[in-house]
């Protein structure tokens, strides 16, 4: 769902990756994400074996498939930072071979902070990963209610999580 | 055991052990403490139970809270581009646990010099927090200087060993709730586990937390 985005972003900001380059990026992003969260299975199980009360369990899952989240997008990043890098230097390398000032100057005067496009492309992705989550749950199940695919389409992720974090912090009762 | 206690020595002055004689400070060092949290309102006979129960759970809170934190360190250095480094930090980890084992162990006469001195349940459940807290700290320390020279490289393992540290601290809290008691309630039957189900230890926290709140109101 983000991955025109990412495309549009990233021919922005000059980075010469072709579409299927793109792609190709966001699929090891995903994958890094899910060997993050993977290893941090562990974890999970013995919280979940501990562990009888629903909302700290999805608070938990929560903040360990965030935290999966931003190691992925951190080397997101690292990698595109890697290439934009790449790419003036090229750049600055051509300009120095034509051997005209005006655009080996115009080369090095190319802000290297066009990455910071990317921080909102990571915003969206944030979003849409965390809604897409809510949309397609149940992953935990409620305790008491019968086996299900999926649930009604009411409410949003942040709604909900906020109201399981309060009910876990005992404010609204 | 001399020259364990020569190994010991030299970890707590900053020099390299090898994996297993980490190991085997570990395995000595906690029970000591362990059997000396068991021995809480020793009057009677079946509380000897206590004091070997509590040795023995206590290395198995060491040695699995760091095995449950390690394979997402193992991921998260690999993504980071610090595979070449994860030996070393597996070095310096075992060598932070074995000097935890070794500060608990230190403080061993200490507790059982305040259950001595008629202490309630309540206060020696504070005194083992802290003490805890007090060990936890010396492992990072050790661990920290035994990475010394990985960090003056690279800062970005001091990041991830801090991150690292407070998964631990958070996984480790639960499992200690989770296998408790160490010090076992005075009057209760002596048990292994308690026999009641799982609860989770922040819920259980934020429960008093809440009763306190409530009550003050």
């Amino acid at each position: 769902m983000t991955l025109p985005s990412l495309y549009v972003f990233s021919a922005l900001t000059g980075c010469r990756l072709s579409f299927a380059a793109v792609l190709r990026l966001l699929v090891a992003t995903v994958v890094v994400n899910l060997a993050v969260a993977a290893s941090l299975g562990p974890i999970l199980a013995f919280f979940t074996l501990s562990t009888t009360s629903y909302p700290f369990m999805i608070v938990l899952n929560v903040g360990l498939l965030g935290a999966a989240g931003f190691v992925a997008l951190g080397f997101l990043l690292k990698v595109l930072r890697q290439l934009s890098d790449a790419a003036r230097r090229d750049a600055i390398a051509d300009a120095e071979d034509e051997g005209d000032p005006a655009t080996l100057a115009r080369a090095k005067a190319e802000p290297d902070s066009t990455y910071a496009m990317f921080y909102i492309w990571v915003i969206i992705y944030g979003l849409v990963g965390a809604q897409m989550g809510w949309l397609l749950r149940p992953f935990i199940g409620h305790p008491s209610a019968p086996f299900t695919w999926f649930r009604a389409r009411t409410g949003n992720f942040f709604g909900a999580f906020f109201h399981h974090l309060s009910e876990l912090l005992g404010v609204n009762d | 055991m001399r020259s364990l206690l020569h190994i010991a020595d030299a970890l707590l002055r900053g020099g390299h052990v090898a994996h297993r004689a980490a190991l085997l400070i570990i395995l000595v060092g906690a029970p000591l403490y362990g059997a000396a949290a068991g021995t809480f309102a020793f009057e009677r006979p079946e509380r000897a139970l206590q004091v070997l129960y509590s040795a023995i759970k206590l290395p198995i809170l060491l040695l699995l809270t760091t095995a449950l934190c390690l394979p997402v360190l193992f991921v998260v250095a690999t993504v980071a581009g610090r595979r070449e480094a994860f030996a070393l930090i597996i070095r310096a980890i075992l060598a932070g646990q074995a000097a935890m084992s070794i500060s608990l162990a230190s403080l061993a006469p200490f507790v059982v010099f305040c259950y001595v001195s008629a202490i309630t349940y309540n206060t020696a459940k504070f005194i083992n927090g802290v003490l805890f807290a007090v060990a936890t700290i010396v492992a990072h320390i050790v661990l920290r200087r035994q990475t010394r020279e990985l960090r003056a490289r690279d800062p970005g393992v001091g990041v991830l060993l801090v991150a690292w540290g407070l998964l631990y601290v958070f996984v480790g809290i639960q499992l200690a709730w989770t296998i408790r008691p160490f010090i076992g309630q005075p009057g209760a039957a002596t048990t292994f586990f308690r026999s009641e189900p799982f609860t989770n230890a922040y819920v259980e926290l934020g429960r008093v937390l809440g009763g306190l709140a409530r009550a003050r109101r």
